[in-house]
């Protein structure tokens, strides 16, 4: 009796259960995600410009010559040195600082036009959620390491070639630079207080082109760019461990905004990203010709200046001396740096004696770097290799279409208007 | 002299009484749940009443547990579900029970914010040994399974494993 009676209080519980039930799949919906994050390396958003290979030396090469010759390394702008390999390794990337896609990604990019980091396809970012309904404005990527290889060690007294400079990347020793650490500061950071806690690489900042308000229900995809294709030149760096000196050339990132010269220690401020958040099933697409063009589509009204690379000279070149970097501990490096550094006080007091005078120190170089922030990355570009051009997964929306002409180891100096555009989807 | 009814002992085994208790310890999400969200600790409450003197209990549970994540992502559940427990025939001071339940639990998920009951069905092991005559302390073990599928036709279930440490009390209700 008293089992029955127990069977049926179970049963009861149950069908009530069962009604009470809910319809949502929710731990599909915490298992899996709908916001699919792919991370691009090109400036154009598909279809990008095919890898120029010639080397890009940059003119701050001055302890060892671009061109000089020794040994093997025959090293002026021969293809045969360009880098073969671009290793990236992300910390993490976050979403208006909320964690979101926080797992280690290392990732290693061919210098090839097959490349999905390079042709247009992207990468996958394993990432969560975000919270529906809300507004995201930006993308912060934490990057651990940015390497290019062929990177070549020298001696300074000898010019010497000493070797491959090796790094670690995924816990081992590899052939490469990583250029990540001279990368995060830039010239106007250095002139300031705040550089001591400055930092444009942990994380690089990216702007989310029109926002991403996440809906719950859609897939979405959230493609985010830094530009590195075709954005690749040669540096060159004192490497200093205990009393050895080395004279390292690199790769790194085209100074093409915020221009290096000799001497300096970093190259930062020339690392641009995007993002942007499209639904895959709600978008259309614009088709034209402009051969061998880049051709970007913008927001309507938005102004095309904000998308043209700055200038990359610096205000005046001969506005503040630097301190010279000893190349070595023996008595002739020496004697040398104990030259250079009696003009360099020479130069300094006439630098000190401007600065009182004009008083226009610090407006020209926060001008300089205002034109430098302003800069923006097109959400939707591609490139014209003579088929004409597609722009893929457009979000609907009026776009103003303009295109320019690409130069070496830069972005195009001027855009020209092909017109308006309406995207409707199909 | 006869025996004082104060004294008076119900049964020759304590374990037989209804019992009540607490229990504690980590929360797990294993196989298919396993990444979405992170371990946690998580505990309950729960009542037991004897079938006669045969080996089955029939017994009520409701416990909390809250997940987090490394990210933004963040499971809440209130497993609530009867079970049936077989104690083992062992002839032992210390009691091994195998437990068969079903219930509902109520799921809400983060960053959605969403949340709903879903049923459950509980499978389980413990072991215990007596604290005097009043107490059983012991450990146990609870595989869950949130039966999306079967009531929402969802890709996949949720699969939590509960352990932890436990006490309940004999209470001689019917004296």
């Amino acid at each position: 009796m008293m089992m029955q009676k127990i069977f049926k209080i179970v049963l009861l519980t149950l069908v009530a259960l069962s009604i009470g039930c809910g319809k949502k799949p929710l731990f599909d919906m915490l298992s899996g995600s709908k916001v699919h994050v792919i991370v691009k390396g090109t400036y154009e958003s598909n279809n990008p410009r095919v890898w120029t290979t010639t080397v890009n030396n940059d003119d701050s090469m001055g302890i060892i010559p671009p061109n000089f010759v020794q040994g093997s390394i025959a090293a002026y702008n021969n293809p045969a040195y360009f880098p073969s390999i671009f290793k990236l390794d992300v910390a993490e990337i976050r979403i208006d600082g909320e964690k979101f896609a926080n797992n280690r990604r290392l990732f290693r990019c061919s210098t090839t036009d097959s490349e999905p980091f390079f042709d247009g396809t992207g990468i996958d970012f394993t990432s969560n959620d975000v919270v529906p309904g809300k507004t995201y404005s930006s993308i912060q990527m934490f990057t651990r390491k940015m390497i290019f290889d062929h990177a070549y060690s020298f001696d300074p007294i000898s010019a010497a070639f000493l070797g491959n400079v090796q790094t670690l990347f995924n816990e081992e020793k590899e052939d490469g630079f990583d250029f990540n650490p001279v990368q995060s500061l830039c010239m106007w950071d250095t002139l300031r207080m705040e550089q001591y806690y400055t930092n444009r690489i942990f994380p690089v900042n990216i702007p989310i082109s029109g926002g991403f308000n996440f809906d719950g229900d859609n897939e979405w995809v959230l493609e985010i760019r830094i530009v590195v294709k075709n954005m690749v030149k040669r540096y060159e760096t004192v490497h200093t461990d205990g009393d050895t000196y080395q004279i390292y050339h690199f790769f790194g990132l085209s100074d093409f905004a915020s221009e290096v010269q000799y001497g300096d220690s970093y190259i930062g401020g020339n690392l641009y990203g995007v993002a942007r958040a499209y639904r895959p099933d709600h978008v259309g697409t614009i088709i034209g010709s402009a051969t061998g063009q880049i051709v970007i589509a913008i927001p309507e009204f938005s102004p095309i200046t904000d998308y043209i690379a700055p200038s990359s000279s610096r205000p005046n070149d001969g506005f503040m001396p630097k301190a010279p970097v000893s190349t070595g501990s023996d008595f002739l490096s020496s004697l040398e740096y104990l030259a250079k550094y009696e003009r360099y006080k020479a130069a300094y007091g006439a630098f000190v004696a401007h600065v009182i005078t004009t008083f226009d120190f610090v407006s020209t170089w926060d001008g300089y770097q205002a034109d430098r922030d302003k800069f923006k990355i097109p959400m939707l570009a591609t490139y014209d290799n003579g088929s004409g051009y597609t722009i893929t997964n457009v979000p609907p929306g009026r776009y103003d279409v303009y295109r320019g002409t690409p130069v070496s180891g830069g972005l195009p100096t001027s855009y020209t208007s092909i017109g308006t555009v309406t995207v409707t989807v199909p | 002299m006869g025996t004082t009814a104060l004294w008076a002992r119900p049964s020759a085994d304590p374990f037989l009484l209804p019992q009540a208790g607490v229990w504690f310890g980590p929360v797990t999400p294993v196989y298919t749940t396993y990444g979405a969200v992170s371990k946690s600790l998580g505990g309950g409450i729960y009542a037991r009443v004897n079938l006669g003197t045969s080996p089955f209990k029939i017994s009520y549970d409701l416990s909390y547990q809250k997940h987090d994540s490394k990210g933004v992502n963040g499971l809440m559940l209130v497993p609530n579900y009867g079970s049936l427990l077989y104690r083992l025939p062992f002839d032992s001071l210390i009691s091994y029970q195998l437990r068969l339940g079903v219930g509902g639990s109520y799921v809400r998920i983060y960053p959605y914010d969403k949340g709903q009951w879903d049923p459950l069905f509980v499978f389980g092991a413990e072991m215990s040994f007596p604290a005097g005559t009043i107490a059983n302390i012991g450990l146990r073990i609870d595989y869950l399974l949130l039966a999306e599928r079967l009531s929402t036709g969802a890709k996949r279930d949720g699969h939590i494993v509960n352990a932890g440490i436990t006490m309940n009390f004999n209470l001689n209700l019917f004296e």
